[in-house]
Order: C-alpha cells, then structure tokens, then sequence
C-alpha cells in the first residue's frame, strides 16, 4: 500500500486538498440543479448558461431519487395565458408622486378566510395585522406562509402562483394580502431567453405572473389586497420599487382588484430614501431598520394600521 | 444585506480553491499570511463593500493607538483614552438610536420634547465581536508594552475571518502566540477539523433549522395561535435551537480555524449539563462569560470588595453581557434575569442552604434557561411577555394539535441531553477510529456526510443567530 493510503494520524495538506476536493466535486455533481437554482436566486447567476445541459443529468437523478425534483426552468403560465399587456406603458412618475391606492373591491358577508402571502417584508407584517384581526374577528382564519428570499422573478425557486392558486382551493379562501417585491428586481430566465430587467418582455412576463394569481382568485371570487412596495436605501431597489409598483397597480386595476400604496406611508420612492420620519407632534422616529428594505416595530405598526383599516371597510356591508 | 455565510455553497467551493492555494503557501509565510488577510477583507466586503475599508481604518486606528500606548511611561489613562475610542466606535455604529429612543422614551414621560440627531448608519456585522478583540490587544499592549505587534500583524488578528462574524472571541495574546509558535499556516488536527465541521453543519442546518421552521418560528410571531402546550414547546425548541445554532457554528469556525492551522478557544462545555447558572456561565459562550469576567468584573473589584459590591459587580457585569447582546430591552432584560439568577445562587450559598438533588438543580437551571430565552429571542418585551401569557393565561385549550410532532421533538431533547455527557468521549473515539481509516474511505466518508447534510438541510442558506451581534 502505497504511503498515500497508509492509515493517517493526521492527514498531509495533500492527502486532505484530495480529499476535500472529491467530497467537494461528487456533491457538486450530485447536487448541481439545485446549485444553479442557489447560485440563480442568491447571485443572479446561472450554471446553465456555462454548463452543458448533460452536466445537470446526474444531478436530477438524484433529486428525483430523493423525491425532491427540481424545476429545471421557470414554469410556464396556464395554457393560454401569454405575456400580459399593461394598460399603461412604463412611465416615471413625477418626483414626490406615487400610485394610489385602489378600493374597488367589497368582501362578502360573513367570515373570512385569508391568506397573507409574501416575503420577509410579509413575514414582518403578517403577524401585526393577523393580531389585530383576530382579536377583532375571532371567526376568522388567517393563515400566514409568508417566505424570505421570494418573489415572482424566480420562480423555480418558490412558485407563488402555484402556492396562492393551491392555497385557494384547499382553503377556500375569501381574502389573499399579497406584500412582496425586493428579490424581483433582476433579470428573469425563461425556457428560452434571459430578460432583462425593466424591459418591455420583462414588464409583461412579470405582469403575467401576476395576472396569474390575480386570474385565478378572481375565478374564485376571493378578494386581493396588493401591497405595493415604498422607497429603499439600495439604489437598484429604489428603482426597481417604481417598476414593480407600476406592475401591481396596473394589473389590479385591470382585474378590480385592491393595491394598498405603502408610500405615503413610509417614504415615496420616487424621493431620496429617508429612514426617519417625523410626526407633526412628535420627534422623528425610525420606520426602516439599518438594511433599509424592511420595517422597524414603528415602520410595521403604519403598515399594519393601514393594511386593517383597508381590510376593515372592504368587508362592512 | 446577506454576505457570504460560512455554510453556503459558494463558500464550500472556494475552499476548495483557498485551502490548498494557502498550504501551498506555507513556506512562504508572508505571502501565506497576505492571502490570509485579504480573504478576511474579501469575506467582510461580500456582506457590503462599505465594510471592508471600515474595517482596514479600524484597524489600522487599533495598531496606531497600540504604537502610543505602549510608548507611554505611564498608561492607565492613555489605555482609558484608547478603551473609550474603540468603544466609542462600537456605540455609535450599533447603540445611538437604541440610545436616542430610550432617551426620547425618557424625556416624553418627563414632559420634555428635545429634537435629538438622526442616527442613519449600517453597524458592520460582528462589530461587537471585533470590538472585544481590539480591546484584548489594547490591554495587553498596556499591560506589557514589549507584546506590542507590528501594523500587518495587528490587521491580521482583527481580519481572522473564522472569528471576525461571530467570535469565539478571540484573545490577542491567543492569537499572537500561535503566530509566533512557528508555522501556523499547516493544517492541525485535521480529523478533528473535519469531524467539528461536518457535525456543526448538521446541527446547524439540518436540526437547527427543522427547530426554526417546525416549532420556534411559527409559534413565536403569533402565540395567541397556538394552545399552551405548543407555545411551551416552542420555548424548548428554541432552548435547543439556540444552542445547536450557535454551538454548530462555533464547531464550524473551529474546524475552519484549524485548517489554517489555528486553534480557537472553547466556547460551550455542554452547557444544559449546568447545575446552576454560575456553572451554566462556565459552560456557555466561554469566551464572551470570561471576556467579561477578566476585562469588566475583575477590573470593577471582583469579589475582592466584600458580598454586597460582588453582587452588584456580578449584577453589572450580566447586564452588559446582555446588551451587547443588541440594542434591544429585551437583551437588557435577558442579561438582568441572569444576573439576579447568579444574585440568587450566591445568596443561598451564603445561607448555606442544603445541596439540592443533581437532578433537581439541573433541572431548575435548565428551566431557568429555558424561560429567559424567551426574552433573548422576542423582538420587543411585549412579545415575550405574550409568549409567557400564552403558556400560563391561554384561551385555546392547552393540548391544541402543536404545530409538530410532538415525539420527534421530545426525542431531540432528550438525544441531545444524553448525548451531550458523552460528547468528549463520542468524539475521541470517533476520531480515534477514522485515524485506523485509510485516506479513500475517508473521502468517501466526508462526500457522504456532506451528501447527508444537503440531502435533509434547508432548499436556501439559513442566517446563524449570532451574525447579528
């Protein structure tokens, strides 16, 4: 037996590079679908498009072997439903405007079943408002499955629509709040092509997704609140907030739906991102933390008061 | 903001470029030590640009008030002077609007509305952990001038990324005998380094996170939700989860640490073996319990100045753990339980009460524990308070399906426990074993490991609770 499989004490620097780098690449291979699908959603970066597709094979048998399939590409929308005219094209807001909220919808009588549906924007919000609610309307079930690090760009990586579709069915839901947006601003990936942000195709293949949930709570008469999305500290955010909330506000008014505008809540965001905000009576007080994309506890109690209140009217007779 | 983790892929795979590159390097230590020091920056830079010339300024600040404390013929005020800028730095990136807001919180009760400044500024991550670490090298710079370390060698110890997130912290005298114990860029104990890395994973993502998302998580953003019995296991599953994060992650660094040929100090002796909380304090985050004891407690008289100032010293001394914990009330209450839970011990100890049963002790300290989590996992003191008021003062019935199995959670408890007497030993032997294991079995080992740990971990890259101190 040769000395580098003799029995070690202690491995050499070697004998242990060796090692770690056939651990490191027979998990690489093994795992590789669910890398690229990481690797995409975390850093906008994709294997595929250096990889060969048969480099992908062993790995998606094994994920199918641990009953984890994974989608290879984004999944496409219902047969039929293509690329989403926006009824107005994307403009720039003048400075200090914003979308305004829309009411257009009336909650039938009776309990209501919601779901709050979102990222980790959602998942500071979701608990407030289903607080609230519940000490108000105990009858009442609100279901949170809010989830960081989602969105609707990668969709292979959570699949909202699917989710809120199936959610829809099994709950019979009356209500779907929908807060979600700062993983969006990125390219997305289609069977095909790679979309650039902002773009015309992108515009649509978003609204689409959109279209997609909003199609399908409409079939099944349950009403959509949308949360659009206020000013960030990151500058891409900042203008990706003013894309997505264009998005959101223009396919709830063409569905009659509700978008509920957090800007004049917390900070507009065709204006400089601020992380304060002062009172007429008060001091200033802190809305974001220090990331300057989620909420402090005064930043989620504003959104929470308006997020009832809307709620709260759409649902007196 | 999410920089690179130490248990994301991304990181698995430029170890595989970084390790052998910098064993290669070994001969040359200089360059080894160089590439050492900018992977720390690189790393640091990955949570946010901004970070990485902080950090080099910082330092740099560190190594230039070390070169004046150690020229000083006398130095307890240059050290006081020295101590009070590195905090300084600390207070403003991390504690001026938890500041600002108490103080406003104040004043509004008074009837007085000053306008205070705006605080607008990110806290680079770990900044505390570094902060404790400079003030090791200050203090042992004024304590012995002739330990003072040239400019390079300062940034190094400040950027040695296996402790530059969330510690162990690291002393400079630990630090600094190692580089001058020969050549630490050989991998030591690699068995070992292998074994605490993969079993940190795993406690980390896979128990860890099936804690988060199954019981803590859940049940903590909306108690009212949930009957007393799953409110009381999210207590205990966050008890678990805190300690299979942090500790995962420590095993993880240690690993890390080891490869570049470092040995960190220890930070947890099985800790939920404690029978009281002075010998829990002995057991959890080793390094931050006798950072406190040698650098604030011993300092401010020890138990050197009679039973009541030794009490307040321990008082103090637990509450500044707590709040360095984070800008938070709940941290300053977290540290104020355990404070008055040390108080405690020490009073009956004086009335000489009688030894309570091993089981006993145990138990209550656990359960000690347990509770003050509570505070150190709610977001605000309102929303621990509900978790305590959703176990005593419920309206749903107490038995109300948990939001788990129940089983699988009680077996965890109690194979952690039984495990964790026998932690050392499992691990020598373990160690012992693999050293009689020819090189490819252990390869095909560790892939297997690895393999297990992707296979039942989280589809994304969990954050360590400790990244945020």
């Amino acid at each position: 037996m040769s000395a580098t499989f003799s029995s070690p004490q202690n491995l050499s620097p070697r004998q242990l590079g060796w090692v770690l780098l056939a651990a490191g690449l027979l998990n690489t291979m093994l795992w590789l679908q669910s890398l690229d699908i990481y690797l995409d959603t975390r850093w906008q970066w994709r294997l595929q498009s250096v990889l060969p597709a048969a480099a992908f094979t062993p790995s998606r048998q094994w994920a199918s072997w641990w009953g984890r399939a994974v989608a290879v590409v984004d999944p496409e929308p219902p047969t039929g439903q293509g690329p989403a005219p926006l009824l107005q094209p994307l403009q720039a807001l003048p400075v200090g405007e914003f979308w305004p909220t829309l009411a257009q919808q009336k909650a039938l009588p009776g309990p209501q079943r919601m779901l709050f549906a979102g990222d980790s924007m959602m998942q500071g919000v979701a608990p407030l408002v289903m607080r609230e609610l519940a000490q108000a309307h105990p009858d009442w079930q609100l279901t949170d499955l809010s989830q960081q690090s989602t969105g609707l760009t990668a969709r292979r990586y959570f699949d909202w629509p699917r989710t809120i579709a199936k959610a829809i069915e099994t709950q019979q839901l009356t209500w779907v709040v929908i807060f979600l947006g700062p993983n969006d601003p990125r390219d997305m990936f289609l069977p095909d092509k790679r979309v650039s942000f902002a773009t015309a195709d992108w515009l649509q293949h978003y609204a689409a997704r959109v279209d997609e949930i909003l199609a399908h709570a409409h079939k099944h008469q349950v009403c959509v609140l949308w949360l659009g999305l206020p000013a960030m500290r990151e500058d891409r955010l900042q203008r990706g907030v003013q894309v997505l909330n264009h998005v959101f506000h223009d396919r709830a008014s063409a569905f009659g739906t509700d978008y509920l505008a957090t800007e004049p809540l917390i900070g507009v965001a065709s204006l400089p991102f601020q992380k304060y905000q002062r009172d007429e009576t008060g001091p200033s007080v802190s809305l974001r933390t220090e990331d300057g994309t989620h909420f402090t506890p005064a930043g989620l109690r504003k959104i929470t008061q308006a997020v009832v209140a809307h709620i709260e009217k759409a649902v007196q007779p | 903001m999410a920089g690179m983790s130490f248990v994301s892929p991304e990181f698995a795979l430029l170890c595989l470029l970084f390790f052998p590159l910098y064993w290669a390097l070994a001969l040359y230590p200089h360059a080894q030590r160089t590439l050492l020091m900018l992977s720390g920056y690189a790393l640091y830079a990955s949570w946010d640009w901004l970070f990485a010339p902080l950090l080099l300024v910082y330092s740099l600040a560190v190594g230039a008030m070390g070169m004046w404390l150690a020229r000083q013929p006398h130095r307890r005020l240059p050290a006081c002077v020295a101590l009070t800028l590195s905090i300084a730095c600390l207070v403003y990136f991390k504690y001026a609007e938890f500041l600002r807001t108490s103080l406003l919180a104040l004043f509004d009760v008074l009837g007085w509305h000053p306008l205070l400044p705006e605080w607008d500024v990110v806290a680079p991550v770990g900044i505390s952990f570094l902060t404790f670490q400079a003030i090791t090298y200050l203090v042992m710079v004024s304590r012995q001038p002739s330990s003072l370390r040239p400019l390079p060698q300062v940034l190094l110890f400040l950027c040695f990324w296996p402790t530059l997130f969330a510690g162990p912290i690291l002393r400079a005298e630990r630090f600094f005998a190692q580089l001058d114990a020969g050549a630490p860029g050989q991998p030591r104990e690699t068995l070992v380094a292998l074994y605490s890395i993969v079993l940190g994973a795993a406690q980390k993502l896979v128990l860890a996170t099936w804690l988060a998302d199954t019981w803590v998580d859940p049940v903590f953003k909306s108690p009212e939700q949930y009957g007393g019995l799953s409110v009381l296991a999210a207590m205990v599953a966050y008890t678990l989860q805190i300690m299979l994060d942090f500790g995962g992650y420590t095993l993880i660094v240690t690993g890390l640490a080891l490869l570049l040929g470092f040995e960190l100090p220890v930070n947890f002796r099985q800790p939920y073996l404690a029978r009281n909380l002075q010998d829990f304090w002995m057991r959890w985050h080793v390094s931050l319990s006798s950072f406190i004891r040698d650098y604030i407690y011993i300092p401010m008289g020890g138990n050197r100045l009679g039973f009541a100032r030794t009490q307040a010293n321990v008082l103090f001394g637990m509450v500044l753990s707590g709040v360095w914990h984070g800008p938070n009330w709940t941290f300053v209450v977290w540290g104020l339980l355990h404070g008055l839970g040390v108080v405690s011990v020490n009073l009956y100890k004086r009335a000489a009460g009688p030894a309570l049963p091993a089981w006993l002790a145990h138990t209550m300290t656990l359960l000690f524990v347990a509770l003050a989590w509570v505070f150190f996992r709610a977001p605000s003191l309102e929303a621990a308070w509900r978790m305590w008021q959703g176990v005593f003062f419920n309206d749903r019935a107490f038995w109300q399906v948990p939001p788990g199995p129940m089983w699988a959670l009680l077996a965890l408890v109690m194979g952690f426990l039984a495990l964790s007497r026998h932690a050392a030993a499992l691990q020598a032997d373990l160690v012992a074993r693999l050293q009689a294991w020819p090189v490819w079995r252990l390869g095909v080992l560790l892939s297997l490991s690895i393999g297990g740990v992707v296979a039942l971990g989280p589809s994304g890259v969990p954050g360590f609770i400790y990244y945020r101190f």
